[in-house]
Formats: structure tokens, sequence, C-alpha cells
């Protein structure tokens, strides 16, 4: 599990995360959500260990971590297998496990009539299922997403959403979900954490009903009804 | 196969016609000249043949390759060794950044005079000379090439814990590339240029010193077609080498976006 206890950091004078905790239990979907610029980004660079907090603990008891970016970063010269491969070519896999690896993937994913092609010839959706091959390669128990499909139409979006729902169940996988979208946050997560923005603190934490069918009408209402608390309002600014 | 033909010469109308010009030009201007002023086109290639024929060509022609080539190695190796150290270690960088610049402000000529004393009448001149005027464009490109890579690349790499040989290999390299080849363009080029100078100056074989001899005997369509030797080289080397090279190594470049 990951245990995030009262981060605290700054750059420069400005305070950008102020006394923020949660934790991650195996196999649960976490959705981080607040305003554009709120330091959602930098939380998870301190959670991956690209940047240590000026205070606080962060414990990482996962056995492997992924991550998947905003883009893609794909390598522009590899095909999606190579770039599927990527983290099993680093562990120095075979070459043959790691194309059968990075084939069936790539079949899950529904990419594989496009394995063979670079990056640069597929849609921005489809890169972002190689991304999010290769973040799934090295089979991780803990998968951090960072708004991996803002840049996305909002069908090419559902339809990833729906593959993160799928692939949640072939896998025992807990996610660390960023987004500024709560209709994506209401439609992935086991947990809403809603933070403001500068400085970052949390202002609400919102749970499914259990066993509830998460479809459209449920989302829409849920998130209209988070809009309506005024904590959550304030923090995206909706209630003027 | 006419009509393939056809089509290609069709593709290269403008080159050709503007070549052509050139040609009538200067076989018009010519006309008006002695051949030792200014020898026509087909005095030029007459003088071409003589040479192939009595073997001065080929022997010219290799001992330049020779020059050329083997000074040019040398600066591409340095430079890129000394560039992607100086591009990934920021104080070498600095180290080394004045010196390299020192050699780029120093003209050729001064390099050749230098050489001269150092290595004599020789190949070690001309090859000296090649390296050292040619290894800051090959560094500079590195030092570029290297700290142009994308980071949001390396932070991936990062978090798969990436291994540094593996980072140069992979993500370094691949990018250093495409840079690197416009550098081996410009420099194999300059290479020639200053290689054929030095032998001019120096050496008893190669196209520079069968230029003097020409020189000396007053052989100017023997000169007209040593330079045109010259340019073909450069030619053939840019689109028989660096090219294919291009093609081969860097093969993502040749797909076009499909969805």
């Amino acid at each position: 599990m990951l245990i995030i206890k009262d981060i605290f950091h700054k750059y420069e004078r400005q305070i950008v995360i102020d006394n923020i905790s949660f934790s991650v239990q195996p196999g649960e979907v976490i959705c981080l959500t607040g305003p554009s610029g709120c330091g959602k980004t930098t939380l998870l660079k301190i959670v991956a260990g690209l940047i240590t907090p000026k205070s606080g603990i962060v414990e990482n008891k996962f056995n492997i971590t992924s991550y998947v970016f905003q883009e893609p970063r794909l390598l522009p010269w590899r095909t999606c297998l190579e770039n599927i491969s990527f983290g099993l070519k680093v562990k120095k896999i075979p070459v043959e496990k790691r194309r059968y690896i990075a084939f069936n993937l790539a079949k899950e994913l529904g990419i594989a009539q496009s394995i063979d092609k670079y990056p640069h010839q597929l849609s921005g959706g489809m890169q972002q299922r190689v991304a999010l091959g290769r973040a799934l390669a090295i089979e991780p128990d803990f998968l951090i997403l960072d708004e991996p499909f803002s840049s996305l139409d909002i069908g090419r979006r559902r339809q990833l959403q729906d593959l993160i729902l799928q692939l949640l169940n072939n896998r025992n996988l807990a996610i660390l979900l960023v987004s500024h979208d709560l209709a994506e946050a209401v439609r992935l997560g086991n947990k809403i954490i809603i933070l403001s923005a500068s400085p970052s603190k949390i202002v609400y934490e919102w749970k499914p009903e259990a066993g509830v069918k998460r479809d459209e009408a449920y989302i829409y209402k849920t998130v209209s009804s988070l809009l309506t608390i005024p904590q959550v309002a304030n923090c995206f600014d909706v209630n003027s | 196969m006419a009509k393939k033909i056809r089509s290609i010469i069709k593709s290269i109308l403008p080159e050709f016609s503007g070549l052509s010009t050139f040609m009538i030009i200067w076989y018009l201007a010519a006309r008006n000249y002695s051949a030792v002023v200014l020898p026509s086109p087909i005095e030029t290639f007459n003088a071409f043949k003589y040479l192939l024929i009595s073997n001065q060509l080929l022997t010219a022609v290799w001992a330049s390759i020779f020059h050329v080539f083997t000074g040019f190695t040398i600066a591409v190796v340095a430079g890129t060794i000394l560039g992607i150290c100086a591009g990934l270690i920021p104080w070498f960088r600095r180290f080394i950044a004045p010196t390299i610049a020192a050699f780029q402000g120093i003209p050729p000529i001064g390099w050749i005079v230098i050489a001269l004393l150092w290595f004599g009448n020789g190949s070690g001149t001309s090859i000296f000379t090649v390296a050292v005027a040619t290894l800051p464009i090959i560094f500079i490109s590195t030092v570029d090439g290297i700290s142009t890579t994308d980071s949001q690349l390396l932070e991936m790499a990062n978090l798969f814990r990436t291994p540094k040989r593996f980072l140069l290999l992979d993500i370094y390299f691949p990018h250093l590339l495409s840079y690197l080849f416009t550098a081996l363009t410009t420099g194999l080029g300059l290479a020639f240029r200053l290689g054929i100078m030095a032998e001019l100056l120096s050496a008893e074989t190669g196209i520079g010193a069968e230029l003097n001899l020409a020189r000396i005997n007053l052989e100017t369509a023997e000169v007209m077609a040593w330079i045109c030797v010259v340019l073909m080289m450069i030619i053939i080397s840019e689109y028989v080498i660096l090219r294919p090279l291009r093609v081969r190594l860097e093969p993502w470049r040749n797909t076009t976006r499909k969805v």
C-alpha cells in the first residue's frame, strides 16, 4: 500500500502542497481531483519519488509502481511494440519473451494491428494506449495516472476509461489517478479526494455507495450534487 | 522502362536545365579565351579522359579519399565522444568549450602551416588539418544533440529505473543521430575542401598535389578536370554514403502518418 502523511511542499516562497495525507490500498482506485494548476502533478511526482517534499512521509510498499503521463512520451524512433516493451528491455528480459508480453498487451489494449507502426503514425488516443501498455508491461501492482486522457475528445476518453475498468478486472491493480474532470473521477474512483488550489489542501472526500452501478445518469447526478457542496464549488470556482 | 526514365528526367528537370545553362555559358565564354585561361567544357572533359586512362585519376582519388576519410573519422570519433561528455557533464562542457571555440576560430590555413611544420610533406599534414578543422563542427552538434534530448522522455525512463548506459543508447543516441547527420554532411564537404587544400601545399599524392602539378605546367584544362572530380566526390559521398546510411539508421523518419 501507499501511505502519504502530512506532505508539505513549497517552491521558493510559494506553498504548493499544504499538509496532505491519504493512502492507497491494494486494488483500490483513488482519484485526486481539483482545479487546473492546484499542484496535483507535483503531488504525483512526490508519490513517484521524482520530487522530495519539504516535509512529510511517503511510504510506498507496492512492489512495482508504474506511471502514465499526461503526454504519451513514446520514443519516436521505436515501434509501438518496442515502446510497450521498454520497461521489459530495461529489466533485461529476453527479446522473444518481451515481444510475446507486449503483443498480448497490445491485443488487450486494442492496438494489435498497429504494433509495427511508429508513434507519429498513430492518433493521440492510440499513442496513449501504447503508453498505457508500456506502464502495464512490467506488471505493476500500483499505477499512477497523471491526467492521461485530458488531451482526448470525449469519445476517445470514454473508451480509455472503459479500458482501465476492464484492465482492473483482470489484474490486482491499485490506481492513483489525477484528473481535473470530476465525471472521470466519479466514473473510475473508489474514492475521490478533492483538492483546492494553491496551496493544495484536501477539501472534500467522497466514496460511491457500495454496489451502485455507475451509469451515465448516476455519474451526472453525482457530479452535480458534488458541485452543490460549498467547499467543492468554491474550489472549482463554479458558484458565481 | 522508357516511361520510368522519362519520369526520372521529368523529376530532375529544374536541376538539369540549371546545370545545362551553366555549361552553355561556360562553353560560350571559353570560345573567347585561350585554353590556358579558360578551357571549354569539352577540353576539360578530354583532360578528364586523359587522366582516367593514364591512371593518374584513380591513384590521386584514392590518396585523397584516404587523407580526407582518415582525418574526418578521427574528428567524428573524437568530436562525438567529447561532445557526449560535454553534453552530459556541465562542468566538462565549460572546461572544454573555450578550447573548441578557439579551434574553430583558427583559420584553416593556420592549421595547414602548423601541420606543415609538424608533419612536413606527406599525408600527415592533410589528415591532421582535416581532423582538427572539422572536429569543432562535430563537437558542437553533438553537444546540441545531447542537451536538446527531450527531458520528458528522460523523466519517463528514470521512472523505469533505466541504467545510464541504456539511457545513452536508447534515448540520447537516437536523438543525437539526427543532429549528427547534418553535421556529417557539412563536415564532410569541409573535410574535402580542406584536405585538398592541405594536399596542394604539402603532399606528393592526392588531388591537391595533382592540382598543384597541373598549375605549374599551366594545364588549365587538367585543373578544371580535377575540380570537377572533387565536386563529384563530395556529391557521391553525400548521396552514396551519408543518405543511405541515414535511411538505414533512422528507419522511422521514412514513414508517413497514416491513421
